[in-house]
């Protein structure tokens, strides 16, 4: 291709085309040839957005395809409602699991949201500005951790400590609390981020309102800003559900996986069994077409479909919220004047009725498993009754101590989770420390793993990275850039961003069953490095046209509209202007995303990871050791490789949290670089 | 330009990726005369068994054994729709899985394992099945201490769970009705962890991992007769399975030469380095 | 008698002073008016005098500012029980994202008035007094952002009043609002002074030559020169005063 016709009316313009050359001002001629690399432009970054809402579509066909025989030979209604769940006698009940997934996620978030929402707001309110900024990216650090790690430590570590606390209840110690504990903890950081950002971008003006009413900072927290964040926070629990509901490796590792519902429902002592535990459970021993196989991608299509379900909901209700923050509409309106026989005093009495209510069930429930219903009612009691007590406490003491004694408290917590990480951490790093040295990390394992080192591994998280990085960067940066400056807000648009949130919020797992039903099985690659790639490539996609499109589109638009009044086209705007001003926050977006999957075990154990592989030739279709998976199959397959396990984890984790702090610290540059 | 240097770093760690990759991606193919390749699917548990065939095996020949896991049905369902040449199985063919062509390489026993506190270093096939159907719930009850009996399994379709349900349903009265009340273990790791960790627990794992049992785990003999390789070639232990590689019809002619090396001498003495019975002399 | 006194106050950012040595003497029951140049310390100084300042890390104070006689520069003081008895009124409408309803009741709520129809009186009473009520007596449980510009201020005026404040201090008030909505509030400002003492901050001159009884003139963290707001804009004693007022220069 010669430059020459880069700038010919009639020559083929090459996708890349540098209009860096063209004047835009004195070259009245080559105008055709800009219009027509704006189209092409155009087209090409239609494309990438067509291409990634194609492949949740493919996804579902996918999996329905694959349930299509479960479908006719159970039957859907059977299926979702049947209580038993043995496919080695033919049972396909999926109601436990489907149970065992709404209470493990539930549970997970109860814990996550009070104790990340108080940390948000000590973060935000007490923590001096020095003690922040190593908190919030400590949390992103955390992020970070892979979900097999997790699991790991809470099977080593968490499991047995929780029979210590409870020896007369926790018979096996794997039990649905250590699965919502695990999966709190895991779901914290994201909780954590999401709502401090949130408390943070309430108006400066109404805390100000409040203080100068004589409130004090508590107070205001409390009363204004709490609600005002409202959204945002829901935003977060909507990310921490999602991220619970598709979780694999670490709630398989240990919720005991026993597919039954608790008796009573609320007994967290005793053990479920999730949708994604089943499927990584089952899928190695199920063989591709059987009944069972379908079966699996069943319970895939329905943990799908939850997923949607919750995700659009949650954003209906955060949408809603938001119109009732703003301006009214009509329907609020209308909805005014249904609850308008209600008078002030009985909505007040509502809300204390429901308050009392909500102390008092979780009280029943928890004490109930240890000391029966009527020691559980008393105990629910007492503690409903502890609320006007301890609301009179507070007024007698005064609102300057009920803050102190809030922060103190809300101090405990911040400590109390720093030291449950520090443990993980801790745990990893004292075991795995004495395992690494130079020939761990370069030589191949020996000996199934007990010895040896875990070099291919490295060099295959390493192409997976790389791969992924090559397959989803341009396809998901393209995206973003049309989608933020070329995208209207047209029916199809807004079609296409649902498909990319719902995308977004799909399970790890599932994208590894489209993975193997597609490339795997009727593509006939076989577990390969590329079927590995493209599968973390579709996972890590929607995260990264999200970031781009939020960097591309928080650069003020002073900077596009001067470049336009200039006469510069929109592509030459969005080339040379838009995209190296968000490039800082691009990469970020890139950076955390390939961090994120090459942590993830649950993808690439269907599509490309193998547990050995000695020889060192390189092919595309080969398949690949990976670290994650490699910590898997040594903690589950090799007992006594437990240096190896820790040094493996290590060398996992610090990679990713290599590249975590290269994004935390690009991010910062970027920040003070740029004043928006 | 104020981002440059973030562009700058942003390339750099790119490029620092990319290169890495392709680093470790073409670093090995110096010695690329190596152009067989056989691929080899299937149970974990003969999986470390096939690793170690492997490393012993590309010493000698110029072709690749490339070795993965995915459990027994994959092992099945992989060769049958060729994306890999062997499959491996920790159990028998079932009669609906056709077009298939069994090789036994090497025999498994299932060590029964318990806590050591249950008191009980010996029982019945009969107490085990009564065990796990739930009828026994104390250790007293099969003459141990007074402990509650808190069994564990492997998920449906393992090779291992296979073996010993299959043993158990010849005792009459056994079902598996509470198997959906025990803990479920997707692997021998977790299966050995759990054990350590839960008072009066009964579980299982195969023979090759016999060497990691101890401290407050024991292994128990059924039937008076103690899990060994011994007792488990010559069939007086009751636990015992097939490891067998199946191909896709007839192997071929690089497949048939692999074959046959596992079940030479110097195959066999790996499955006995590798703590399972060999089938055959080893050398 | 002056409700508030400051003697030789100064005040630092950090290392950096903002207000130097100011003398000035509220009187109860008026209107005082600081007018001065933009970053004259004018908004600083009347944050001192319900301590908005301490939400700022590093701000020192000296001297004494005294409240009915009490210096409340005092660490002691009790900050939450002064801001009850100074209420303030922000540049920008600020009223919560509740209802309009909920904006007054916070207050009392905060103070511990719990009975309902207590809350109900003192809703439209401030709603009255901030001359809002008639505008918005059918949107109570309407949300307060979506009444305009100029009705939120006054909503921010009545949520000032619901709890009985005995001076109000307005830091720019009608900046943000157009020339009706500021004769509105400078109406309401007028009334109030029946009962309470307001001081206000203004960029504008007319307006505190319109309102004020008394007039400050700020320059450069200095009290350059105070009095009755007829001296001050008639017969300034300050050479920089008078070229202030009479728009050559600021």
């Amino acid at each position: 291709m010669t430059p020459e016709d880069t700038v010919s009316v009639s020559g083929d313009i090459p996708k890349n085309a540098d209009i860096s050359g063209i004047d835009v001002c004195s070259h009245p001629k080559r105008f055709i040839s800009r219009i027509r690399i704006e189209d092409r432009a155009k087209l090409i970054l239609m494309a990438a957005v067509v291409f990634t809402v194609a492949v949740l579509f493919f996804i579902i066909i996918f999996i329905s395809y694959n349930s299509l025989d479960a479908v006719k030979e159970i039957g859907i209604w059977e299926f979702l409602t049947g209580g038993t769940w043995s496919p080695g006698s033919g049972a396909y009940g999926a109601s436990s699991l489907i149970v065992g997934t709404f209470l493990v996620t539930g549970g997970s978030i109860l814990f996550a949201l009070p104790v990340g929402l108080g940390m948000a707001i000590y973060i935000n309110d007490v923590a001096s500005p020095r003690v922040r900024n190593i908190l919030k990216p400590a949390c992103e650090l955390f992020a970070g951790i892979p979900s097999v790690v997790y699991g790991f430590i809470g099977l080593a570590v968490m499991v047995p400590f929780l029979m210590d606390v409870f020896p007369a209840h926790l018979n096996y110690g794997t039990s649905w609390l250590a699965g919502s504990l695990l999966l709190g903890i895991m779901a914290l950081p994201i909780i954590i981020s999401v709502s401090q950002d949130s408390l943070e971008a309430v108006p400066g003006s109404y805390r100000e309102a409040s203080m100068a009413l004589g409130a004090t900072k508590w107070e205001t927290t409390r009363k204004v800003v709490l609600r005002s964040a409202v959204s945002g926070i829901a935003a977060a629990v909507i990310l921490g559900i999602g991220r619970a509901l598709g979780e694999t490796m670490a709630v398989m590792m240990v919720t005991g996986n026993s597919a039954l519902i608790p008796e009573p429902l609320w007994n967290i002592f005793d053990m479920v069994r999730t949708l994604t535990a089943s499927i990584a459970l089952e899928m190695p021993e199920a063989v591709h077409g059987s009944l069972h196989f379908s079966a699996l991608f069943m319970l895939a299509l329905i943990l799908m479909v939850i997923v949607l379900l919750v995700n659009t909901v949650a954003r209906r209700m955060v949408r809603r919220t938001k119109i009732k923050m703003g301006t009214e509409k009509a329907a609020d309106v209308r909805r005014r004047r249904l609850f308008a026989p209600l008078s002030e005093s009985h909505k007040e009495m509502a809300k204390t009725a429901a308050v009392y209510a909500l102390v008092f069930a979780p009280a029943f429930m928890i004490s109930s498993l240890f000391i029966g219903t009527y020691g559980g009612i008393a105990i629910g009691a007492l503690a409903a009754a502890g609320l006007p007590v301890s609301k009179r406490i507070s007024r007698a003491i005064g609102p300057n101590r009920v803050q102190s004694t809030v922060y103190l408290m809300l101090g405990i917590t911040v400590a109390a989770v720093l030291a449950v990480l520090a443990v993980f951490l801790g745990v990893i790093a004292v075991n795995g420390l004495p395992a690494i040295s130079p020939e761990f990390i370069f030589s191949p394992p020996s000996n199934s793993g007990l010895s040896g080192g875990i070099w291919p591994a490295v060099i295959g998280t390493i192409e997976l990275a790389a791969g992924t990085a090559l397959i989803s960067f341009p396809l998901g940066v393209c995206s973003g850039i049309y989608l933020s400056q070329y995208a209207g807000d047209t029916r199809l648009i807004r079609l296409a961003r649902q498909a990319i949130d719902s995308l977004n919020g799909t399970p790890s797992i599932i994208f590894g069953l489209f993975g193997m039903s597609l490339l795997v099985i009727a593509f006939g690659w076989g577990y390969s490095l590329v079927g590995g790639c493209i599968t973390l490539s579709l996972m890590v996609l929607p995260t990264i046209i999200k970031t781009t499109e939020e960097a591309v589109s928080a650069v003020p638009k002073d900077l596009t509209e001067a470049s336009a009044a200039m006469g510069a086209s929109k592509w030459h705007t969005v080339s040379k202007v838009l995209l190296p001003a968000s490039m800082g926050g691009v990469i970020t977006g890139f950076i955390l995303s390939i961090g994120r999957a090459i942590g993830e075990t649950a993808p690439i154990m269907f599509t490309a990871a193998v547990a050995f592989r000695t020889t060192s030739s390189f092919s595309l279709l080969d398949p690949i050791m990976a670290l994650p998976y490699h910590l898997y199959y040594l903690a589950s397959e090799v007992p006594g490789s437990t240096a190896n396990q820790y040094g493996t984890a290590l060398v996992l984790m610090m990679i990713v949290i290599v590249l975590f702090a290269a994004a935390s610290v690009i991010r910062y540059r970027y920040r003070k670089k740029t004043g928006w | 330009m104020e981002n440059k240097t973030t562009i700058l770093i942003a390339v750099l760690v790119t490029a620092a990726v990319c290169i890495a990759g392709s680093y470790a991606a073409f670093s090995g193919t110096g010695n690329d005369n190596q152009n067989v390749s056989i691929t080899v699917t299937g149970s974990t548990t003969v999986q470390p068994l096939m690793v170690e065939f492997q490393e012993e095996f590309e010493q000698h020949s110029n072709m690749i054994i490339n070795v993965t896991g995915g459990g027994s049905g994959a092992g099945v369902s992989s060769a049958q729709n060729g994306t890999a040449d062997i499959g491996m199985l920790s159990r028998d063919l079932k009669s609906s899985e056709t077009g298939l062509i069994p090789v036994v390489i090497a025999r498994d026993g299932v060590v029964i394992l318990t806590d050591k506190n249950a008191g009980i270093t010996n029982m019945t096939l009969e107490q085990l099945a009564k065990i796990y159907s739930g009828e026994y719930t104390n250790w007293s009850q099969v003459g141990g201490s007074n402990l509650p009996i808190n069994p564990i399994i492997r998920e449906e379709g393992s090779g291992t769970r296979d073996c010993i349900d299959t043993l158990m349903a010849t005792v009459s009265g056994f079902n598996t009705d509470k198997f959906n009340r025990y803990s479920t273990q997707a692997s021998t790791g977790a299966m050995l962890t759990q054990v350590k960790n839960v008072s009066g627990a009964i579980g299982y794992v195969n023979l090759g991992s016999l060497s990691e049992i101890g401290g407050s785990v024991s292994a128990v003999s059924v039937g008076g007769v103690k899990a060994t390789p011994e007792s488990v070639l010559d069939g007086t232990y009751e636990l015992s399975r097939n490891l067998i590689l199946v191909t896709k019809g007839d192997p071929d002619d690089n497949t048939a030469f692999f074959l046959n090396w596992i079940l030479s001498k110097q195959g066999q003495a790996i499955v006995e380095e590798e703590g399972f019975v060999p089938i055959g002399p080893t050398a | 008698m002056n409700i508030i006194e400051t003697n030789d106050l100064s005040l630092w950012y950090g290392n950096k002073q903002t207000l130097f040595d100011i003398n000035m003497p509220i009187k109860k029951n008026s209107i005082t008016s600081i007018i001065g140049p933009s970053g004259c310390g004018k908004s600083t100084l009347i944050r001192v005098f319900n301590r908005m300042n301490d939400l700022i890390d590093g701000t020192k104070i000296s001297g004494t500012v005294l409240y009915d006689g009490n210096n409340i520069c005092r660490p002691d003081t009790d900050v939450l029980a002064l801001r009850k008895r100074v209420g303030m009124i922000f540049q920008k409408a600020n009223p919560f994202p509740m209802t309009v309803r909920d904006n007054i009741t916070y207050g009392p709520k905060l103070h511990g008035v719990k009975d309902q129809k207590e809350l109900d009186e003192i809703v439209e009473s401030s709603l009255r007094r901030a001359a809002l009520f008639e505008e918005v007596k059918d949107r109570l449980n309407a949300s307060a952002l979506s009444l305009s510009g100029g009705q939120q201020q006054r909503l921010c005026i009545a949520r000032a009043l619901s709890i009985e404040p005995e001076v109000i201090l307005m830091d720019e008030p009608t900046s943000a609002l157009d020339p009706i909505a500021t004769a509105k509030i400078e109406e309401l400002a007028l009334e109030l002074k029946e009962n309470y003492t307001v001081v206000t901050v203004t960029h504008n001159m007319q307006q505190a030559g319109r309102i004020s009884d008394y007039t400050g003139f700020m320059y450069l963290g200095r009290l350059e020169e105070f009095g009755k707001t007829r001296d001050i804009f008639e017969s300034p004693k300050s050479e920089l005063t008078e070229r202030y007022v009479s728009g050559r220069f600021g």
